[in-house]
C-alpha cells in the first residue's frame, strides 16, 4: 500500500472498527436501526483518499465482512462493489458539494444498498426485512457527517503529528 | 491531478471490472445458499474468526458488568448467576418430566415412545457471544464447541423451552439456528391433541408460523405446541410455543397458525444444549405411530 505508514494504520484501524462495530449487539429500539457501517468508512475513502480504496479491495473486503458476519457469503462484497463504482464514478462532482448536499446523497446511496441487499437476500435465502431496514439509510446519513469529520480530524492530525 | 487522469482512464475498465466482481458475488450467493457447497469453508471459517466475536462482546459485556456493579455487590451476581443455572437445570427436568408424563398418558404408545425416549439429562450450558438479525437469518453465536463434546444439530433450549439447533460448529464456538429462522422447521405436535405438524420460523423472533394446516384440524387458541420427537433431531416433549392467531387461507381450505415461542429468543443469555436424538430409526417410531393412529380411526 502506498501512501505514508500512518494513513494506512488509520485507513485499516478504520475498516477493522467498522467490521466490529457491525457484529456488536445493540439493544432493541438500536439494534435494527444500526447502520451499514463497513459501507460508511468505504465511502469516505472512496471520495476522500481513492487510493486505499479500488473495486478489487471493496470486494475482499466485502468478503472479508462476510465471514465475520457468518451470513450469506458474497452479499456485503457485491454490495460494497456497487456502491464503490457508483461513488468512484460520480466522486469528482460529490466531493465539491456541500457537507449537507453530500449527506442527502449518501442517503439515497445507502438506500440504493437497501434495494441491493434485499435482492441479493432473496437469491440466496427468503427474506422479510422489518421496516426499520428502511430507516438504515436515514441513520447512516445522520452519523455521515459525524464520520467524516471525525475520519477527516484522524487523518489530518496523524499526518502533521510527526511534523510538529 | 494526476488522480484525476487516472480515474478516467480507468473507466471503462472499472465497468467491466464491476461486472466480474458482480458476477462472482452472485454465484457465491448462489453456491452459498442455493448449493450448499461451501459449508465446509464456513466450518474453517468460524475458528478463524471467534476472535473477532471475542472482540465485539466486549462492549456488550462491559455495559453488564456495569449494570451489575451498581445494582448489586458481586456476591449477590454469583448467587443470581448459581441460581439461574440451577433454575435451567430444573426446568430441563420439568420438561423432561412433562414429556413422560404424556407418554404414559397415551397408553398404546408407551412402549415404543420410551424406548425411543432419548437420554435428555447430560447437556451442558453455553453463553451467547453474539447475535445476527440483520440479515433476517437468526443466527447466535455461542462459547461452546466440538472441544467441549458438542456435535452437529445439537438442540438448544433456555428456561422457556425450545431456541433451535447447532448449525457450524467449531472447536471453542457454534452457530446457532434459531427456531424463529425462515428456513426452519420443527417436526412438532400439539400438545393437547397430538396433532403433527412443521413449525418454521419467519424471521420474527415474536412469532412462529404453522404453514398449510388442514381445516379440521382440531387446533384452537391458546393451545400448547411442543416437539414430536419424529424425524430425529429433536427429543419428544420439548415446548416450542402457543397458539396465538388462526388464519384462514383464503380459497384453499387450509389454515395459517401463528405460535408465540415459549423460549425468550429477544432476551437470551445462556442456553442448554441437548445432544441430538439419534437417527436410530426415524423409520421404526414413525411407523408404529402411523399405525396407532389408523387403528384409532
Amino acid at each position: 500500500m502506498q501512501g505514508s505508514g500512518r494513513e494506512t494504520q488509520v485507513f485499516l484501524f478504520a475498516i477493522a472498527l467498522s467490521l466490529i462495530l457491525q457484529l456488536v449487539y445493540l439493544p432493541a429500539p438500536l439494534g435494527p436501526l444500526k447502520p451499514w457501517f463497513l459501507g460508511m468508512v468505504i465511502c469516505y475513502y472512496v471520495l476522500e483518499q481513492p487510493r486505499f480504496i479500488g473495486l478489487g479491495r471493496a470486494f475482499l473486503i466485502g468478503l472479508t465482512a462476510d465471514a465475520l458476519n457468518g451470513a450469506l457469503f458474497g452479499e456485503q462484497a457485491f454490495r460494497l462493489c456497487i456502491m464503490t463504482y457508483l461513488l468512484l464514478r460520480f466522486r469528482n462532482r460529490l466531493r465539491f458539494f456541500p457537507l449537507w448536499q453530500q449527506t442527502s446523497l449518501i442517503a439515497v446511496l445507502f438506500f440504493n444498498d437497501c434495494i441491493l441487499a434485499l435482492w441479493i437476500r432473496l437469491l440466496g435465502t427468503i427474506s422479510q426485512p422489518g421496516f426499520a431496514f428502511w430507516l438504515t439509510p436515514l441513520t447512516a446519513a445522520f452519523l455521515w457527517p459525524f464520520l467524516f469529520v471525525v475520519l477527516d480530524r484522524t487523518r489530518r492530525w496523524r499526518r502533521r503529528a510527526p511534523r510538529l | 491531478m494526476s488522480e484525476r487522469s487516472d480515474f478516467f482512464n480507468k473507466n471503462a475498465d472499472s465497468t467491466l471490472a464491476l461486472l466480474v466482481y458482480c458476477a462472482i458475488a452472485v454465484a457465491l450467493v448462489v453456491v452459498d445458499r442455493r448449493l450448499n457447497y461451501l459449508a465446509q469453508t464456513r466450518q474453517s471459517l468460524i475458528d478463524w474468526v471467534r476472535p473477532i466475536w471475542q472482540i465485539s462482546e466486549i462492549p456488550a459485556r462491559l455495559a453488564r458488568s456495569a449494570e451489575g456493579y451498581f445494582i448489586e455487590r458481586s456476591s449477590l451476581l454469583e448467587a443470581n448467576a448459581q441460581l439461574r443455572t440451577e433454575y435451567l437445570l430444573q426446568q430441563q427436568e420439568l420438561f423432561q418430566l412433562r414429556s413422560q408424563g404424556q407418554s404414559l398418558a397415551r397408553l398404546s404408545r408407551l412402549v415404543t415412545t420410551i424406548e425411543a425416549q432419548p437420554e435428555l439429562g447430560s447437556g451442558q450450558f453455553a453463553r451467547v457471544m453474539a447475535l445476527d438479525f440483520s440479515t433476517n437469518q437468526h443466527r447466535l453465536v455461542i462459547n461452546q464447541g466440538s472441544s467441549s463434546g458438542l456435535v452437529l444439530n445439537s438442540i438448544a433450549i433456555d428456561e422457556g423451552g425450545l431456541v433451535g439447533q447447532v448449525e457450524t460448529l467449531g472447536k471453542n464456538v457454534a452457530s446457532l439456528i434459531l427456531v424463529s429462522d425462515p428456513q426452519h422447521r420443527i417436526p412438532a405436535q400439539a400438545v393437547a391433541g397430538g396433532e403433527r405438524f412443521y413449525v418454521s420460523g419467519m424471521g420474527n423472533l415474536r412469532t412462529l408460523v404453522i404453514e398449510k394446516l388442514a381445516l379440521n384440524t382440531a387446533i384452537k387458541l391458546g393451545d400448547r405446541i411442543q416437539t414430536s420427537g419424529l424425524g430425529g433431531v429433536f427429543p419428544e416433549g420439548i415446548p416450542i410455543g402457543v397458539v396465538v392467531k388462526l388464519n384462514e387461507i383464503e380459497g384453499e381450505g387450509l389454515l395459517r397458525v401463528e405460535i408465540s415461542p415459549a423460549a425468550k429468543l429477544n432476551a437470551l443469555r445462556e442456553v442448554y444444549l441437548l445432544p441430538p436424538t439419534p437417527a436410530v430409526g426415524p423409520i421404526a417410531p414413525s411407523r408404529t405411530l402411523l399405525g396407532e393412529k389408523l387403528g384409532a380411526r
